[in-house]
């Protein structure tokens, strides 16, 4: 799947599938919801190694089962690499950030 | 049984402010078709707040603040009409309601819903935890642990990330049904305090 869009928000491989893209608010309604989204997360995250970039910056709103969605995306790659603390310390900033 | 019990400092309205209430009645359309409204209004409360925050003609701090409060007023009232969406007691005559108060040193946006004595019973136990220990720690933790979360769990990442990310205060108010002993409405209130603001005022 290269492209998941609701009336609201856009998300998008881009880059031979080493960008994922994300536009606009994102408030859907929980994890089932978010399904699509995290299984595109991961199937990218878990491709061959590589940089890949998330670029949130035209991401205007996330919900918090978005930010969930995004932090268990996140955590799969990191788990296998860094272990547990560094997830958490990541995730501590990606929240922060995404907040502002 | 107590009419009304608060949990932590619930706070009174403000003799003088602006103020703002929108209500819906929940049980004319499917949850599934009334989840937009969260965001058209979360979304309006948010632009709503902007004309009491003066940016005095640009001046780029003034208008960076604005809009921080701006996000921070729309995620809240977001997370809190979400949560009461979810858990709204259908089978009852009780409105969902979202109230926006404007005073001069702080923001309170307050949502109520209905629940059942039950429901009510088991969020008095999460606020309790959560008044007990710190929200940071509580939302790294469940996070770390959300893989295998209920909805439930999911929900109340919500309110930590309210307290933890905004720096908002978080406060409840559970008041007993009149005619319908089973049923409660459960009032969440965030206040959030305008000290850091330059020039604000309602």
């Amino acid at each position: 799947l290269k492209n998941i869009h609701g009336e609201s928000f856009e998300i998008r491989l881009e880059e031979e599938n080493s960008t994922v893209l994300f536009k606009g608010a994102l408030r859907l309604s929980g994890t089932e919801d978010y399904a699509p989204i995290l299984d595109m997360l991961k199937e990218t995250l878990i491709g061959p190694p590589g940089l890949i970039v998330l670029d949130l910056r035209e991401l205007d709103f996330l919900n918090s089962s978005g930010i969930t969605m995004l932090s268990l995306g996140l955590s799969l790659k990191l788990v296998t690499t860094q272990g547990s603390t560094f997830r958490c310390s990541l995730l501590s900033r990606c929240r922060g950030t995404l907040a502002r | 049984m107590m009419m009304r019990e608060t949990l932590g400092n619930y706070p009174q309205r403000a003799s003088e402010c602006e103020y703002l209430t929108l209500a819906f009645s929940p049980t004319s359309a499917p949850l599934r078709s009334r989840w937009r409204n969260n965001g058209l209004s979360a979304d309006f409360l948010g632009d709503y707040v902007t004309t009491f925050l003066p940016t005095d003609g640009g001046i780029t701090a003034l208008k960076n603040k604005q809009n921080e409060i701006k996000h921070t007023v729309t995620y809240i009232a977001n997370e809190l009409l979400e949560n009461a969406m979810k858990y709204h007691q259908p089978d009852v005559e009780i409105p969902i309601r979202i109230h926006l108060e404007l005073a001069s040193d702080h923001i309170t946006v307050s949502v109520s819903n209905g629940i059942s004595v039950v429901q009510a019973g088991r969020y008095k136990e999460f606020v309790e935890h959560l008044q007990e220990g710190d929200a940071g720690d509580l939302l790294l933790r469940q996070q770390e642990e959300s893989a295998k979360s209920s909805e439930s769990t999911v929900s109340c990442l919500g309110l930590l990330t309210i307290i933890s990310d905004y720096d908002a205060k978080l406060d409840w108010r559970f008041d007993v049904h009149p005619t319908q002993s089973g049923s409660m409405t459960v009032t969440t209130s965030a206040v959030l305090p305008l000290k850091t603001v330059p020039g604000a005022s309602a």
